[in-house]
């Protein structure tokens, strides 16, 4: 700071310097007397709180804070200059300001206090949090997102090289079919015969590596954590509708107030419940109406059961008893093998999975996960599996 | 004559289903695990068609078409793949293999392909 003697005009340039630096920090700025009232109100700070410097100056700074601190605030000074109790000034603290047209929102405020001429001055230096809470929320859902992502695409290529281990027993197949169609056409149905003996074993060597699978979904390393429901199921919901349009489906989220937490493997158990709404948004699409429910109950012996409900074309009787199957499916381009999974995951938790529809009305998908009080949650589960091409 | 298919795939089921199939067809197959034992019994390079898988464990099956070793047969080979995609499928055309096949494959485009090996009416690739 220069000292001395400055030249006016030095002076006045000085000024404007300082002026236009208050004026261009991100903090905004209020100076107020030992009265409370505003002395001066920097440009930022009135772009925080919607005042212009005009309508403030001389007003009382409690104008830019919420109940109860607006009408507690002079008697904080007052407190402050009886007794030199700092509580605020020199710390710097979280509180929440107030705008001009009511609304609130978080700051982070650093108060100093200057003597100038005797009197007292109090300057106020004010962040606005909002865009920092937005942005540290965005990245937690980046984060998760993240996780998601990564989870899904080991999903997508374990899928790719299931595809491809499926294929030989499936080219086999349709090898030996066609060679058994042959042979009988030419009347040498004991060799046929043979042939489909030897498809039937490809078609179980099919099953077999569809078996590794679910096991690989339930030996996996599994993060066990007990998260409660409500931001499970907020989270997966938004995870599903990444991507989709906004307009695809009108959901609604429902979680019974006597559900409270769940003690799973988040990020499996929400792949599950993201798997069931992609699905179920697929399935609505032709619909005219596109209603998506999810529902979180209590169920039996310490259990929540989820339920997640769409207002789509509903299954085929021919799909429905075979739907958790491998390679069912009622999409054009689809594998069939995601509910198959969604279903291993499921068990593993030692829940179950079914699904209810009726043809032109929609289907309803229900799981169960437990709750904080189920007793052996997380168990292995070893039951035997039911194969399509063993039974 | 009849004409003689090698099949090279290391899955025995798939070598074995389609070589049937491709016997009862009139072919005469010979099946290899690798393309080393195919190699060892056809040292000569002679008039016999190849149905060669892509996913081999030493080499690829296009590795090998793009090998010295391999080049005399590309025009006598058919890649067929169980995990295709328009790549692969690209590049095998423009090395000029004779046909392209995604496993589970298609019985009746191979046959054509092969008819068109054996008269050698038409030298242009079957494209499917």
């Amino acid at each position: 700071m220069p000292t001395g003697a400055a030249p006016p005009s030095k002076l006045l340039a000085t000024e404007e310097m300082l002026r236009s630096v208050l004026d261009t920090v991100p903090d905004g700025m209020v100076v107020i007397d030992d009265r409370g009232l505003i002395h001066s109100f920097s440009a930022t700070a009135a772009k925080q709180f919607g005042y212009t410097e005009a309508e403030v100056m001389g007003c009382n700074v409690s104008i830019l804070m919420p109940e109860p601190h607006r009408t507690q605030h002079d008697a904080y000074i007052e407190r402050y200059l009886q007794t030199g109790e700092r509580r605020i000034i020199g710390v710097g603290r979280v509180v929440v300001g107030r705008r001009k047209d009511g609304s609130t929102f978080p700051i982070e405020l650093a108060v100093g206090e200057v003597k100038i001429g005797g009197k007292t001055y109090f300057t106020g230096f004010i962040r606005d949090l909002t865009e920092r809470q937005d942005r540290e929320r965005r990245l937690q859902e980046l984060q998760s997102e993240l996780i998601h992502v990564s989870r899904l695409t080991e999903l997508g290529q374990m899928v790719a090289a299931l595809a491809h281990e499926v294929n030989q027993p499936l080219a086999a197949i349709k090898n030996f079919l066609a060679a058994a169609t042959r042979l009988i056409a030419s009347g040498h149905v004991d060799e046929a015969r043979q042939l489909q003996q030897k498809a039937g074993e490809q078609a179980e060597r099919a099953v077999e590596i569809i078996r590794g699978l679910r096991q690989l979904v339930r030996k996996g390393d599994r993060a066990i954590e007990t998260v409660p429901v409500a931001k499970l199921l907020d989270e997966a919901v938004g995870l599903a509708l990444v991507g989709a349009s906004r307009h695809s489906a009108a959901v609604s989220l429902a979680v019974d107030p006597a559900v409270t937490d769940t003690v799973v493997d988040k990020v499996q158990i929400q792949q599950v419940i993201i798997n069931l709404i992609r699905n179920a948004i697929e399935a609505m699409a032709d619909c005219p109406v596109r209603r998506l429910a999810i529902t979180a109950k209590p169920d039996r012996d310490g259990m929540i059961a989820i339920t997640v409900a769409d207002t789509g074309p509903g299954l085929p009787e021919a799909v429905r008893s075979r739907l958790f199957q491998p390679f069912v499916t009622t999409k054009e381009h689809g594998m069939g093998v995601g509910l198959s999974i969604c279903r291993s995951i499921v068990e593993s938790h030692g829940g179950a999975m079914l699904a209810e529809s009726t043809p032109g009305a929609g289907t309803t998908f229900r799981f169960t996960i437990p709750g904080p009080g189920h007793a052996g949650h997380g168990a292995e589960t070893s039951q035997p599996q039911s194969c399509p091409a063993a039974s | 004559m009849m004409q003689t298919v090698c099949i090279i795939d290391d899955d025995e089921a798939v070598r074995e289903s389609t070589g049937l199939l491709l016997s009862l067809c009139g072919y005469s197959v010979e099946g290899y695990e690798t393309i080393r034992q195919f190699l060892g019994a056809h040292p000569q390079r002679d008039n016999a068609v190849i149905l060669l898988d892509q996913h081999l464990p030493q080499q690829t099956g296009l590795e090998f078409l793009e090998s010295d070793e391999g080049r005399p047969f590309l025009p006598r080979a058919v890649l067929m793949t169980g995990q295709g995609n328009s790549k692969l499928r690209e590049r095998a055309l423009q090395d000029g293999v004779a046909g392209y096949l995604e496993k589970p494959i298609d019985v009746d485009r191979l046959m054509e392909i092969f008819g068109h090996l054996a008269s050698q009416a038409s030298p242009a690739q079957i494209r499917t």
